[in-house]
């Protein structure tokens, strides 16, 4: 506001030319204020310019879902190892990177009756655990472990893993009659982890694990 | 002339405003989610109560075999498993175990007979063999085992004769 102030008073002795650079102040910080995207020169992000990209998550073993099996009271720890994890496929561009969330409940609930969350007679504590491999098989060797955080794993990485060397070209953009889909590739999540059967009370017991997916 | 170039301006910086907000409109990525679902199955630990062992009494002369049905002898030995209600459990048994004489080395072979109810009544009771065979917990949660069996005393040297009977019980 100061800075507008001094220049209308250099300026008085030719008004037409006053309004012209006071309006263009005015217009540059509108511009200024308005705009919330910082300016980034640094990485060319060929997702944000194309609605063509696609992406899809599946089961790779559908009838299977995460299941500890039968056990009794008080039998203490209880795993799913990564040979034995729910598996997930992932398509999408293979040169692109994807983001990726999972986030599971901290307990399994008796008949997942949200109520036994304070209840440690119904409630069995889960630790999730996570790794991806990317690729191009489903091959637990090939797999790379996700951090957990308070049962919430996170990861970036490419479809398709470069091989060794230095990084390609940047890959062709989007232009009419493009397809992406031809240059799809599957990754592959592994979804496993562990609970601690203490003195609860006898029954089904259930909870859920999300995952998220995204472009880079 | 300078209002035309003005003009000019002013078209060029709405032009640029607009086209910033397109841009940021289309920055939203595509996303795809699923959920999983994580499942156990929890059963009341299993016990077994001996509520009475199994004895033979005593042998009378020129007596060759010594035999307890489980069906129907007072001397069968009495036995409660405990479990999750109406579930099936697997029951494992040794049907051949040898008995030693207590005070000395002598040995006999005693052949073992189960019978088993899901209510407490013995002489309904059925045989139970020795392949791992499916049983079910009654609702109360309780299934009931009768323990009897025969042994060959035509050589055995007088005396008292002891051993242990185990029985595995899993949930299947």
């Amino acid at each position: 506001m100061n800075s507008i102030l001094i220049k209308i008073a250099s300026y008085q002795k030719s008004p037409a030319y006053l309004k012209y650079s006071v309006f263009c102040c005015i217009v540059f910080l509108i511009t200024n204020i308005s705009s919330s995207t910082p300016v980034s020169a640094q990485e060319i992000d060929f997702g944000q310019y194309s609605s063509a990209y696609s992406i899809s998550l599946s089961e790779f073993n559908p009838s299977e879902e995460l299941e500890f099996g039968t056990l009794i009271q008080n039998q203490g720890p209880a795993s799913i190892d990564l040979v034995n994890a729910k598996i997930l496929t992932l398509e999408g561009v293979k040169y692109l990177d994807v983001l990726v969330d999972i986030t599971a409940d901290n307990y399994l609930l008796l008949n997942g009756d949200l109520g036994c969350e304070t209840d440690p007679s119904c409630r069995i504590p889960f630790t999730l655990e996570a790794a991806y491999a990317n690729r191009g098989n489903n091959n637990v060797n090939e797999s790379v472990n996700i951090t957990v955080l308070s049962n919430v794993a996170s990861a970036q990485f490419q479809i398709l893993q470069r091989t060794n060397g230095p990084p390609g070209p940047p890959p062709t953009p989007v232009y009419e009659g493009y397809d992406p889909n031809i240059f799809n590739e599957t990754a592959y999540l592994y979804i496993y982890g562990s609970i601690n059967v203490g003195n609860v009370d006898a029954g089904s017991y259930t909870s859920s694990i999300s995952v998220t997916i995204n472009y880079d | 002339m300078q209002l035309f170039s003005m003009k000019k301006l002013v078209v060029s910086l709405i032009i640029l405003v607009s086209t910033n907000h397109f841009l940021f409109a289309q920055e939203q990525n595509i996303q795809v989610s699923g959920d999983i679902k994580v499942g156990a199955n929890i059963v009341s630990s299993i016990d077994l109560i001996t509520v009475q062992s199994m004895t033979f009494g005593n042998v009378q002369p020129g007596q060759q075999e010594l035999y307890v049905n489980p069906i129907n002898s007072i001397n069968a030995g009495f036995m409660i498993a405990t479990g999750n209600p109406e579930a099936a459990f697997r029951l494992t048994y040794l049907p051949e175990i040898v008995l030693t004489q207590v005070d000395g080395t002598s040995t006999l072979t005693f052949m073992y007979e189960i019978s088993g109810n899901s209510i407490e009544n013995q002489s309904t009771s059925e045989l139970l063999d020795t392949e791992n065979r499916s049983i079910q917990f009654s609702l109360e949660g309780r299934y009931y085992f009768w323990i009897g069996g025969r042994i060959n005393i035509t050589n055995a040297v007088p005396g008292n004769y002891e051993g242990d009977f185990t029985i595995e019980i899993d949930y299947i």
